[in-house]
């Protein structure tokens, strides 16, 4: 257990009562729903590109791959970038022109426009759901960490954190959690940094890491079998035999780079939301760009600690009921905390988990509320209400969302192999929806009919999967292309036949059913519409310059850790 | 909103957390000098220069963001 001072309690209170007061300090200014669910669309894109981050970097986000690169080492960085970074330059540069000009206020919004009722209908529901559940699971496992690690009752723990989300996001909506999502970016970054940097001076630095990490990894080599090398990224994924996640490069680069990341970071609402609040075409595009930067960094807090911790604090093993949280491969960065962080510092490692927890909540229950409201409430219950009355109601439909994800909470701690289920259902709902949108968004022969049933075949497939995997009557070596796939490997895979199936159906029904007039799809689709574009501007200021530098960047860090 | 935009910039309240956590951890940096913590690291007082670096950063977004200086919503 960890012990905290009075100057921790300090920072830590400081904090709720910080957050609390932005968010009553905005009320004033969130008069109606655009200003509620959409921040007022004018946000700049440096607001809008942080907060899509901050939305992403929750605090399972910090502990899971953490834990994941001590137990895979630095495979765990393609989470990072290769499954992000060419996903949010492509959001920034070819798909917000359609998002930000269509003016559309979530993505079920955009299916409406572009293929009609049932389609958005399909979308909004499993929306609605899966961030619920999501953000339920991500809840229950924070207060996992504060009981586990700080002693702090589980039920009060949870209750506070979500209450004061509750209240922040209830006051002043998307614009509330966009301005607590960026100062919780920065704790998240000032909590964090320093454990990699004292990481890295106890072991003598990055060579002495390297030699550290191979020889740990020798000594959990069982006799007769090869070292797996947990240092570099690519080398050692020509089979899947060679790597500890037992993943072949075709399996990261379609499954998850080209399925997984391009659906999260380009359809998912609960991000794509945050840039759609961006002030114009310009600060819509630059954006992601900006949020590519960061998102390439975070790994010197997350992965970097992970592989420290594989070097120094030996003999983790995976999470089963037979040992304690402490012991667990999750535990890697809260032990790190107790190991390096003076009391003060550990306030403020405490606050970087609390932050990254509360960001990503208010991130699934702002997006819940935009999406129940207009895409559910507006379009199935009451279609002509007032603004206010839409306002009104999501305010309350964020306390319900709240609530909900509570009781999920609680249904997770009594089941809990449900958290590793849910998680990759959520994931699988992504993989068939990006299809959809691809589709819709490049090819203007793609028709409303095959826009639902492609969406739901995708849907089914992966359902299908997961199920027939779970209960063993599919063989996930068929699914996965591996003789003895990790679950890892089996999820991406089982997403990549959700997002084929829904394509190749889509594309199927469609020359079989009736497109819609090109004029209705003005705005909507490539090729029928003028690409809005930011207009002349000094070369400093182009989305296309930085996209370009971001990927340069992106391309050199894959060949230095090749 | 353009016409209720926040007198308050996000920046500046960035920079007020930053500078209140900057004070108490070089404060408690300081404190640790005298009385060395249980932790790796200890002889190295990073708390307090990571004090100091929090009240730089968050010193720099008080002074630039501060309310009349910069057209609210940049």
């Amino acid at each position: 257990m960890f012990q905290l001072h009075t100057v921790d309690l300090f920072i830590i209170v400081f904090y709720f009562v910080f957050v609390l007061g932005v968010g009553y300090y905005l009320k004033s200014y969130t008069k109606s729903g655009e200003d509620f669910f959409l921040a007022g669309r004018n946000q700049t894109a440096w607001i809008a590109g942080l907060s899509f981050i901050a939305a992403n970097m929750g605090a399972l986000e910090l502990m899971g791959w953490s834990s994941a690169a001590y137990q895979y080492g630095m495979l765990a960085v393609h989470w990072y970038w290769i499954g992000a970074i060419p996903a949010i330059l492509f959001l920034g540069i070819f798909m917000m022109p359609f998002y930000h000009v269509s003016k559309t206020h979530s993505v079920p919004g955009y299916l409406k426009m572009r293929f009609g009722e049932s389609a958005r209908g399909l979308a909004a529901v499993t929306f609605v759901v899966m961030t619920l559940l999501a953000s339920g699971i991500s809840m229950y496992a924070m207060g996992l960490v504060l009981e586990n690690f700080f002693g702090w009752d589980f039920d009060t723990s949870i209750l506070i954190t979500a209450a004061t989300v509750a209240a922040y996001v209830t006051m002043a909506g998307l614009t509330s959690a966009i301005f607590n999502e960026i100062i919780q970016f920065f704790l998240i970054w000032a909590g964090c940094l320093l454990i990699p940097i004292f990481g890295l001076i106890e072991v003598g630095g990055w060579h002495k890491l390297v030699e550290l990490v191979n020889m740990r990894a020798a000594e959990i080599t069982t006799a007769g079998a090869s070292m797996l090398d947990r240092m570099h990224i690519w080398s050692t994924m020509a089979s899947p035999e060679l790597n500890p996640m037992g993943m072949h490069w075709l399996g990261i680069v379609f499954g998850l780079c080209f399925v997984l990341s391009m659906g999260y970071w380009t359809t998912d609402y609960l991000v794509v939301q945050r840039v759609l609040t961006a002030k114009d075409i310009r600060a819509a595009k630059t954006a992601p760009i900006i949020g590519s930067f960061f998102k390439m960094a975070i790994p010197f807090i997350v992965i970097l600690p992970g592989l420290i911790g594989f070097a120094i604090i030996p003999g983790l093993q995976p999470e089963s009921p037979d040992i304690s949280a402490t012991q667990s491969y999750n535990a890697v960065l809260p032990l790190l905390m107790k190991r390096y962080l003076a009391p003060g510092m550990l306030g403020l490692g405490v606050i970087a988990l609390i932050a990254g927890f509360m960001s990503g909540m208010a991130g699934n229950v702002s997006a819940f509320a935009t999406v129940w409201t207009y895409d559910i409430y507006r379009a199935y219950i009451r279609k002509h209400a007032s603004d206010s009355h839409y306002l009104k109601l999501g305010r309350i439909s964020t306390v319900f969302g709240v609530g909900v994800s509570i009781g999920t909470t609680y249904i997770v701690k009594r089941f809990s192999s449900i958290m590793d289920y849910m998680q990759a259902l959520f994931s699988f709902f992504i993989a068939p929806l990006f299809a959809t949108v691809l589709l819709g968004m490049f090819w203007k022969r793609c028709t409303p009919k095959a826009g639902f049933w492609g969406l739901l075949l995708g849907m089914c497939t992966s359902i299908g999967i997961f199920l027939g995997v779970r209960f063993e009557i599919l063989d996930p070596s068929i699914v996965a292309f591996s003789e003895q796939p990790s679950t890892m490997a089996v999820n991406m895979w089982q997403a990549a036949w959700a997002f084929s199936v829904n394509f190749v159906a889509t594309i199927l029904i469609s020359l079989f059913t009736a497109p819609k007039p090109v004029e209705e799809l003005t705005g909507l689709v490539y090729g029928v519409s003028e690409v809005p574009h930011e207009g002349p501007s000094v070369w400093y200021r182009k989305p296309a310059y930085w996209a370009w530098v971001s990927f340069t960047i992106f391309v050199v860090l894959n060949i230095i850790f090749w | 909103m353009s016409d209720r935009t926040s007198k308050i910039a996000i920046w500046f309240l960035c920079g007020i957390i930053l500078f209140v956590y900057g004070l108490t951890i070089t404060i408690s940096g300081i404190y640790h000098m005298a009385n060395p913590p249980d932790v790796v690291g200890a002889e190295l007082h990073l708390d307090f220069w990571w004090g100091m670096v929090l009240i730089v950063a968050g010193g720099i977004f008080l002074i630039h963001q501060r309310p009349g200086r910069i057209k609210p919503g940049e």
